[in-house]
């Protein structure tokens, strides 16, 4: 059938610049109210004991704690692995998620649903998984093996538990370009494609309409899932505890493993390193929010134009 | 009004489109279309929505490909060229304005992709919106206008790149009345400037009629008249044309020659030869109608049945025989009542006709 090049129709938004009224915020304090607590106080214990206010070793405040997380020679180290595990692995997610969600534009719902089928299954059986299919015991390197490819698991290069944290990266792959894809397929079909036909009659190339057009229209359902996955996967411990190296340790694995030390003493330098963790993702939160809110006050109205 | 005379009157058209067939999944939307466009020539495409008209601008553009048939654009056949090289603009209904740019990115976009420096693009971005009468609109936001300053900047968009072609679907469909004649004189003013030749697709034939110099007019797929507005008025090819063009008096005659005769004996004079059973049709603003009687020819004796007032016309619906009724707009200073009894008269030169016959009337191509 010919294009529909009428551009999409614009969604009312509902009327915000009116006041809530008082009352409506009672209704949201059940839920306000859990999430506070849980959180919260939580956060509140945990600020209390990193300083030393409460403690098994009874009630001394300081920062000992913090300087003892901040000096301890693996902190840096472990914030790097953590950063670049981070960075890298949503990198390549959100790359290869673009490419695919393009690939998979015009396809049918089934992209979609393929896109779900990783989403419930939980990051241990991804694990069990990549353990089964890449340790040098796994499955891949016993079939090279028997083809006669390889003459033992030692030839099988190292892909668990490994110095570039290759199965690591390689789970979070597996487990976040189709989450990121699901998100970016949805962005790409509310696009009119009568876009894209005016930037090529208007003598756009092909890389030209994605570079001037679909990816600037893409940009914050890009900028939401990546940041949800980057913060997923700076905060994710089991992971890189179980497919990671062992040295250095990523920034969660540092504070699990002072917090379960068998000197008692460094559990308030763990609840320290997991405010400082905090802290991070709140400023990457941040940064994000800055990043969205340049992008939204491009598209804000002037009042009287 | 600023409609121009094609300035290259040369035998080989600018754009001419060869027995151009398209089909859809059960559906023949274009189907063995011919038309000549010259250079610096203003043609509307005009038909009923579904009728292929915006199928035949896609293809002209080369988003959609044809399923058999020739583009050729300057001498240079399209088929196999793609969209972004063929140096044809599209104009299309809401404008389509990258939402992420500015309207001063808009504008200069074509350039961009060409690979235009940005000062240069800046400059001329900022004249062409001038010319668009959009001065200082450059670090707007597309979001920030209105349908008719978002129609410009499309325009500007388009006209900034000096397309051979411009293509415009429906550019006005989504403007109210006033800010749609504003538009239609820009459009107009600045084909004048620039020379370009323009291919409008609207399904109103006002809208056709004021903005074009030729009108192709298309149904189910196929053309059936390609004409100027004044032909296409007064000389529709059949029914169906006379009708959309706003044809609404049609009866049946015997043609002796210049004498027709109604079924009710009335006889009429034309200026046109026949011979047989025809439909005849008048325009209802070409019927004169007096209180007075007069001995002149085609004056039938009339009574006024219905009396509607438009503004700017009075409709007057009037018997003239028991099975013959026949409308008239008159201005509307002249005021009849119902049942009044006035004079008709239904002059030689306005009076066409359509020879009874099964088979499709040719396209008329003037």
């Amino acid at each position: 059938m010919p294009l529909k090049l009428q551009p999409p129709r614009h969604q009312t938004s509902p009327n915000l610049a009116q006041p809530f009224p008082w009352q409506a915020y009672l209704l949201m304090l059940p839920a306000v109210g859990i999430v506070g607590l849980l959180f919260g106080g939580g956060l509140v214990l945990a600020l209390l004991q990193s300083v030393g206010a409460i403690g098994l070793l009874g009630s001394q405040i300081s920062l000992t704690a913090y300087q003892a997380a901040l000096t301890n020679p693996e902190f840096l180290r472990s914030l790097t692995l953590s950063l670049y595990i981070a960075v890298v692995a949503t990198g390549l997610s959100t790359v290869l998620s673009v490419g695919l969600a393009l690939l998979l534009r015009t396809a049918g719902r089934w992209a979609s649903f393929a896109c779900q089928i990783t989403l419930p299954i939980p990051h241990l059986v991804g694990i069990a998984g990549v353990l089964l299919l890449l340790s040098p015991s796994g499955f891949i390197s016993r079939s090279l093996y028997a083809l006669g490819l390889i003459q033992s698991d030692q030839d099988f290069p190292l892909l668990v538990n490994d110095a570039g944290n290759i199965g690591v990266l390689l789970h979070f792959l597996w487990k976040e370009i189709p989450f990121i894809t699901l998100i970016l397929l949805a962005v790409l079909r509310s696009i009119n494609p009568a876009y894209e036909m005016q930037a090529q009659i208007l003598g756009a190339t092909p890389w030209q309409r994605f570079w001037n057009v679909t990816l600037p229209m893409m940009r914050t359902g890009i900028l939401s899932s990546s940041l949800i996955v980057f913060g997923y996967i700076f905060a994710s411990f089991e992971v890189p505890f179980l497919l990671g190296s062992t040295r250095p340790r990523t920034l969660p694995v540092l504070v699990y493993r002072a917090f379960t030390d068998s000197d008692i003493a460094r559990r308030a330098e763990a609840i320290a390193l997991g405010i400082i963790l905090s802290i991070l993702s709140l400023l990457i939160i941040v940064a994000y929010s800055w990043l969205v809110s340049r992008g939204r006050q491009n598209r804000q109205p002037i009042k009287g134009a | 009004m600023y409609k121009t005379v094609p300035h290259s009157q040369s035998l080989m058209p600018h754009l001419h489109l060869q027995d151009l067939t398209k089909y859809f999944p059960g559906v023949t939307a274009v189907q063995s279309l011919w038309l000549e466009v010259q250079a610096g020539e203003i043609l509307a495409l005009l038909g009923p929505s579904g009728c292929g008209k915006s199928t035949t601008l896609q293809m002209i553009a080369g988003v959609v490909q044809p399923d058999s048939g020739t583009i050729t654009l300057d001498g240079q056949i399209l088929n196999r060229v793609p969209p972004e090289r063929r140096d044809i603009a599209l104009v299309l209904q809401r404008g389509l304005l990258f939402p992420h740019l500015t309207v001063g990115e808009n504008v200069a976009f074509g350039l961009k992709m060409r690979g235009v420096g940005q000062a240069e693009r800046e400059e001329k971005a900022i004249a062409m919106l001038l010319q668009v009468q959009l001065e200082g609109f450059a670090q707007r936001k597309p979001s920030e206008l209105s349908g008719g300053q978002a129609q410009r900047v499309a325009l500007a968009r388009s006209l900034i790149i000096h397309p051979k072609l411009l293509l415009l679907d429906e550019p006005l469909s989504a403007l109210d009345a006033n800010l749609r004649e504003e538009m239609q004189d820009l459009i107009l003013r600045l084909q004048a400037q620039t020379g370009v030749t323009m291919l409008i697709v609207t399904h109103d034939q006002a809208e056709a009629v004021v903005m074009s110099q030729r009108i192709a007019l298309m149904f189910d797929g196929c053309l059936r008249q390609v004409d100027t507005p004044e032909q296409i008025y007064q000389q529709p090819c059949d029914e169906t044309v006379a009708r959309f063009m706003g044809g609404v008096n049609f009866f049946a005659a015997e043609a002796h020659g210049r004498q027709w005769t109604l079924s009710n004996d009335l006889t009429l004079l034309s200026e046109y030869d026949h011979h047989g059973s025809i439909q005849v049709t008048i325009r209802p603003e070409q019927i004169q109608v007096f209180i007075e009687g007069r001995s002149q020819a085609n004056t039938l004796p009339a009574t006024v049945i219905a009396n509607r007032f438009t503004g700017t016309q009075r409709r007057l619906t009037l018997a003239i025989a028991p099975e013959l009724t026949l409308q008239a707009w008159v201005t509307p200073t002249q005021d009849f009542q119902i049942g009044q009894s006035v004079w008709a008269y239904l002059p030689p030169t306005a009076l066409w006709y359509f020879p009874h016959s099964t088979v499709p009337h040719p396209v008329q191509v003037s």
